[in-house]
């Protein structure tokens, strides 16, 4: 077990990982919170609605969590694409593992702080903006809890596919991870989409996401939720997706060549 | 101390590089790798020091298997690699952040070192030139006392100064316990360095051999007339006659010219052969 892992090893992985990318990490840290700011900001110094303060709220979301968060993502195994780099790397006297759970530990810390930075930014700011707003003018809305969760959930389902993308490619991973996720997300949707539509008996209009419940407009709209022990199954196949990503892109790095 | 025995390897989607390699080097001896372009000279370091998987057959250094990367065998190993990367560091912080993974890291010696290839060790390493990195560099190999060091072409990017403290300097830290293996395409940077040399030759080892053993061998030196004597593996035209690399028929002592004895070896590879036949 000691080969595997080794405590003083690891906090010296940690060290040598903060020393040469503290600075990175911190200025990309930075830079994700200050447009976060910039663009959420503005909804302070409003005292009537505003439509395009609520999409400057939706913009931080895409922007900032989502690429901001995916593009430092894909930085987690770059030096293992280059020999100058990745050579001393992979030479390091130091398990797999530990050398894995340093990059691991950084990149989860930063996917998590971008999203909770987010979600304290966009609820505490509509509420503040809200008391500033005259009580019979219209007031925002902020993102319901549940499609917060399921936002929460796509933003470490995406960060996850991006991490394994770093260390799966060796030339510009980050087009290429984005691009397979997209193909994947897009046949998943179509295959669903099929799939319900010949359940459903040829429906007129259907709403019908992967793992979401269905909405079916027959002659009367109907609405199919997934039962409670079915719905909490799924959520547990979704966490145990992004966990098997991290998973994989640990057998992918413990197999890199150089 | 590194035994190869019967590797195969290819990259992928590529033929074969190496075919049932067998390769035996012992502690104590620092050894010459020489090969022309593309003889697989890198791929072979990279393969012992388990940056590359053998597809077959075994692969051992200092009992360890290279593939599996244990810290154990990490620790005993350093890779100067020929493309170097040093982090945006002091060479002070480098050495606080870098050294402690090396139990045996002797950090008088890296000063000594450092010094003797007149490098501060206050310096920013941004602020060095490629030939001041790599000596930073192998400053940190030779003090970190592996069991074994690998060098791919070390001496890429020194100046003639800095070649001769190279050679003075690995010279000094080869120990009974330890092997150093260096590939290069200057051979003459490994004059009165190594005691024994390895020659690629068409993916396959032509020649693992110690210096001792070659200039018992093999005679260099001159003759006035090459062309027919049956004797000269290699001649190239000189002002005296031919330098030559000929058998050793008479016992005549002579210092091997590792140049000629790879002109010699790529040109005549069935002769060598026949003169050095144990080859693992």
């Amino acid at each position: 077990m000691h080969s595997q892992f080794s405590l003083h090893r690891f906090w010296l992985v940690m060290k040598l990982y903060v020393t040469e990318n503290g600075k990175s990490y911190l200025i990309s840290l930075s830079l994700i919170a200050g447009t976060m700011l910039l663009l959420m900001l503005p909804m302070l110094r409003s005292q009537y609605y505003n439509d395009l303060l609520m999409i400057l709220h939706a913009i931080a979301l895409f922007a900032c969590v989502i690429v901001g968060g995916s593009l430092y993502t894909s930085t987690a195994f770059s030096v293992y694409s280059h020999s100058a780099q990745g050579i001393p790397a992979l030479m390091l006297p130091a398990s797999r593992l530990e050398k894995f759970l340093v990059v691991w530990l950084f990149h989860l810390l930063f996917t998590i702080l971008i999203i909770v930075l987010f979600w304290q930014l966009h609820y505490g700011l509509t509420e503040a903006a809200n008391q500033s707003i005259p009580d019979r003018g219209r007031k925002y809305i902020p993102i319901p809890v549940m499609l917060g969760n399921v936002f929460t959930y796509f933003h470490f389902l995406i960060q996850s596919v991006i991490f394994l993308g770093s260390v799966y490619f060796l030339k510009n991973a980050y087009i290429k991870t984005a691009g397979s996720f997209l193909l994947v997300v897009v046949l998943a949707f179509l295959f669903n989409y099929a799939l319900v539509y010949q359940f459903t008996d040829h429906p007129v209009n259907l709403h019908a996401f992967p793992f979401s419940p269905w909405t079916i407009f027959h002659d009367k709209v109907y609405r199919v939720d997934f039962p409670e022990p079915i719905a909490s199954m799924i959520w547990l196949f979704l966490i145990m997706l992004v966990v098997s990503l991290w998973y994989v892109a640990y057998v992918r790095l413990k197999e890199k060549e150089i | 101390m590194i035994h190869l025995e019967r590797v195969t390897f290819a990259y992928q989607h590529q033929t074969l590089l190496f075919d049932q390699l067998n390769l035996l080097l012992q502690a104590g001896h620092i050894y010459g790798l020489l090969g022309k372009n593309g003889a697989g000279k890198s791929s072979l370091l990279r393969l012992i020091a388990g940056l590359l998987y053998p597809q077959k057959g075994t692969l051992r250094v200092d009992g360890f298997e290279p593939r599996k990367r244990q810290p154990k065998f990490l620790q005993s190993l350093f890779f100067l690699p020929e493309e170097i990367y040093l982090p945006s560091l002091t060479i002070e912080k480098f050495w606080t952040t870098l050294s402690p993974f090396y139990p045996l890291f002797n950090s008088e010696q890296f000063f000594y070192y450092l010094k003797e290839f007149d490098i501060s060790h206050q310096q920013h390493l941004n602020a060095l030139s490629f030939g001041q990195k790599k000596k930073v560099l192998i400053a940190f190999a030779l003090a970190t006392n592996t069991k074994v060091l690998i060098m791919d072409e070390p001496t890429n990017g020194l100046d003639i100064t800095s070649k001769g403290q190279f050679r003075k300097l690995v010279a000094s830290a080869l120990t009974e316990d330890r092997v150093v293996l260096i590939s290069t395409h200057q051979v003459r940077d490994l004059d009165h360095l190594i005691d024994a040399v390895i020659i690629l030759d068409n993916h396959e080892i032509l020649l693992n051999q110690r210096l001792e053993h070659i200039s018992e061998q093999l005679q260099f030196g001159t003759l006035t007339d090459a062309e027919d004597d049956r004797r000269v593996l290699y001649a190239e035209p000189s002002l005296k006659g031919y330098t030559v690399v000929m058998e050793n028929a008479e016992k005549v002592e002579s210092k091997v010219d590792l140049e000629r004895l790879f002109h010699a070896a790529i040109h005549n590879p069935d002769r060598i052969r026949q003169l050095f036949p144990q080859q693992s």
